[in-house]
C-alpha cells in the first residue's frame, strides 16, 4: 500500500516536472518568435529609409543607383538565410549611398540627406538591439532545450536549436564612415 | 571679507561648534551620575525638577550647536563651492541649503522613498553642452509600533542628465548591492532583462517596460561604462525615461562638506571641493561618449 502511494507521488512529480519543463521550452520558443519579428520590423524600417536615401542620391547619380526595390524583397516568414542576405544587401545599398555622398558635397549638405542619415543611423541601432536581443533568447533556447533532463522533453516536443542572426563577416570589421 | 578673514570665522565657529558638543556630552555625563547618586538618598522626591532643569538647559545649548553649524555651513559653502563649480560648468546656479524636492526624486525612480527626506548642495549647470543637475539626497524611514527603527534607504547624491533618446519610457539599471531601488515606476510593469553580457548580469539587475528599450539603450561600450562607474563609486542606480538619465549613488556621506573634526586648511579643502566635483564630471565623461555627439544637444 505504501509502495503504491509512493509511486504515486513520484508519478505526480514527474508529471509535474513534465509539465512545467513543457512550458518553459514553449515560452522560450515563443520570445525566440517574438524577437525574430522585432528584427522583421526593424528590417522593414531599414528598407524604407534606405529607400527614401536612394530616391534623394538619385537625383546626383541615377544611372549608378539600384533600385532597393529590385534587389531586396522582404516578405513575412522569411529563412534566416534570406533575412541575411536582404540585410547584406541593404549594407550593399548604404555602401553605394556613402560613395555617391563622398563625391557630392551638395548632397552631403542638403537638410533632407542629413536628416535621412541620422534616421538611418537610428533605425540601425533598432536593428542591432533586435539583433542582440533575438540572438540573447535563441542562446537561452537552446540551452534549454540541449541539457540533460530537458533535453528528454525537447525531443519529445521536436524541438531543435534555432539559428542565430548573425552580422555578417564584412561588418564584424570596423568601417570607417566619414563624409 | 577676505579669505584669511574668512578661514579664521570658520575655525572660530567650528571651535565654537565642537565646544557646545563637548559641554552637552559633559552635562549629560553630570546629570546622570548626579541623577543616581540624589535617587540613591532619602527624600530625594524633592529633587525631581533637576531633570526639567538639565532638560532646559541642553534644549539651549543643542539649538546653540545647530545655529552655529547653519552658520558655519552656510559660509563653508559659500566660500568654496562656487567659485571652484565656475571653474568647471557653464550656466552654473548653486544652492547649498536646497536640493531635489521630495516628489522630483520620487519621477526619478531610483530609490525607494521613506517618510524622511533631506536634500541639499543643488547644483544645475552644463557641462560639455549637456544640461544637468546634481543634489545630495537622504533618504531614511523610521517605522513605528514598538520595534522603532530607522533605516537608511539612500544617503548620497543624485543626478538628472538630458539624454537624447526620447522613445524610452522606463529603463531602470542597478547594482545589485542597491537594496532599497525603487520598484515599477507610476503605472508601467517593468520586466527583468538579462543581457548577453554575463559578468553584467551578475552585478546589475536590469529593468525595462520592453526588452527592446533594454538592448536599444544598453549597447556593449555602455555596459563596460556602467561596470566602471559602479567600480569606482560602489552602489548605482541609473534609470532612463523619456529623454532624461537619472543616476543615484548611494556614497553613504553627503558632498561638499567640511570635515568638522580637525582644523581647516584652506587648501585641502579647495582639494575636497574639487574632488567632489569632479564625481559630476567623471560620470558625464564616463555616460555620456557613448551616445552623445558634438552639436547633438
Amino acid at each position: 500500500m505504501i509502495v503504491l502511494i509512493v509511486l504515486g507521488i513520484i508519478l505526480v512529480l514527474v508529471l509535474l516536472w513534465y509539465v512545467s519543463t513543457f512550458n518553459s521550452i514553449k515560452v522560450a520558443r515563443l520570445k525566440v518568435s517574438e524577437a525574430l519579428s522585432g528584427i522583421d520590423i526593424a528590417l522593414t524600417k531599414r528598407f524604407d529609409t534606405l529607400t527614401k536615401m536612394l530616391d534623394v542620391v538619385k537625383g546626383y547619380q541615377q544611372h549608378e543607383i539600384t533600385t532597393l526595390r529590385e534587389i531586396v524583397s522582404l516578405r513575412k516568414n522569411m529563412s534566416m538565410s534570406e533575412r541575411k542576405d536582404a540585410n547584406a544587401k541593404m549594407d550593399q545599398a548604404m555602401s553605394q549611398i556613402n560613395v555617391v555622398a563622398e563625391n557630392y558635397p551638395e548632397l552631403r549638405s542638403s537638410e533632407n540627406f542629413v536628416t535621412l542619415q541620422k534616421s538611418i543611423a537610428d533605425v540601425e541601432e533598432h536593428l542591432q538591439a533586435a539583433r542582440r536581443l533575438y540572438n540573447s533568447n535563441v542562446t537561452a533556447y537552446n540551452a534549454k532545450i540541449v541539457m540533460i533532463p530537458n533535453s528528454i522533453v525537447a525531443n519529445q516536443m521536436g524541438a531543435t536549436p534555432a539559428e542565430f542572426f548573425e552580422a555578417e563577416a564584412p561588418k564584424r570589421e570596423d568601417v570607417s564612415m566619414t563624409f | 571679507m577676505g579669505i584669511h578673514d574668512t578661514m579664521q570665522e570658520l575655525e572660530r565657529l567650528r571651535r565654537k561648534r565642537q565646544g557646545a558638543q563637548y559641554v552637552v556630552l559633559a552635562i549629560f555625563i553630570l546629570f546622570f551620575v548626579m541623577w543616581f547618586s540624589i535617587l540613591s538618598q532619602p527624600n530625594s522626591t524633592k529633587f525631581l525638577f533637576a531633570p526639567f532643569l538639565f532638560g532646559i538647559l541642553i534644549f539651549f545649548l543643542l539649538r546653540q550647536l545647530s545655529a552655529c553649524q547653519k552658520e558655519f555651513d552656510r559660509l563653508y559653502k559659500e566660500t568654496f563651492v562656487p567659485n571652484v563649480l565656475q571653474q568647471y560648468f557653464q550656466n552654473l546656479v548653486y544652492i547649498g541649503d536646497h536640493g531635489f524636492a521630495r516628489e522630483e526624486v520620487k519621477q526619478f525612480g531610483l530609490a525607494r522613498l521613506g517618510n524622511i527626506f533631506q536634500s541639499e548642495d543643488l547644483i544645475r549647470g552644463q557641462y560639455r553642452g549637456i544640461n544637468f543637475a546634481q543634489s545630495d539626497v537622504t533618504i531614511r524611514h523610521k517605522s513605528g509600533g514598538k520595534n522603532k527603527q530607522t533605516t537608511t534607504y539612500f544617503k548620497g547624491r543624485m543626478f538628472v542628465f538630458d539624454f537624447p533618446k526620447n522613445e524610452v519610457i522606463s529603463l531602470q539599471v542597478h547594482s545589485k548591492n542597491f537594496l532599497f531601488h525603487a520598484g515599477s515606476p507610476g503605472s508601467f510593469k517593468l520586466q527583468k532583462v538579462e543581457m548577453e553580457d554575463v559578468d553584467f548580469n551578475k552585478r546589475f539587475v536590469v529593468a525595462s517596460v520592453s526588452a527592446h528599450d533594454a538592448f536599444y539603450i544598453l549597447t556593449p561600450p555602455l555596459l563596460i561604462r556602467i561596470k566602471a562607474i559602479c567600480e569606482r563609486y560602489g552602489n548605482v542606480a541609473m534609470h532612463f525615461s523619456c529623454g532624461k538619465l537619472y543616476v543615484g549613488i548611494n556614497t553613504r556621506s553627503n558632498a561638499f562638506d567640511a570635515n568638522m573634526q580637525k582644523p581647516l586648511s584652506y587648501p585641502e579643502e579647495q582639494a575636497r571641493i574639487h574632488h567632489d566635483a569632479q564625481v559630476i564630471i567623471d560620470i558625464i565623461d564616463t555616460m555620456t561618449d557613448t551616445f552623445y555627439k558634438e552639436g547633438s544637444l
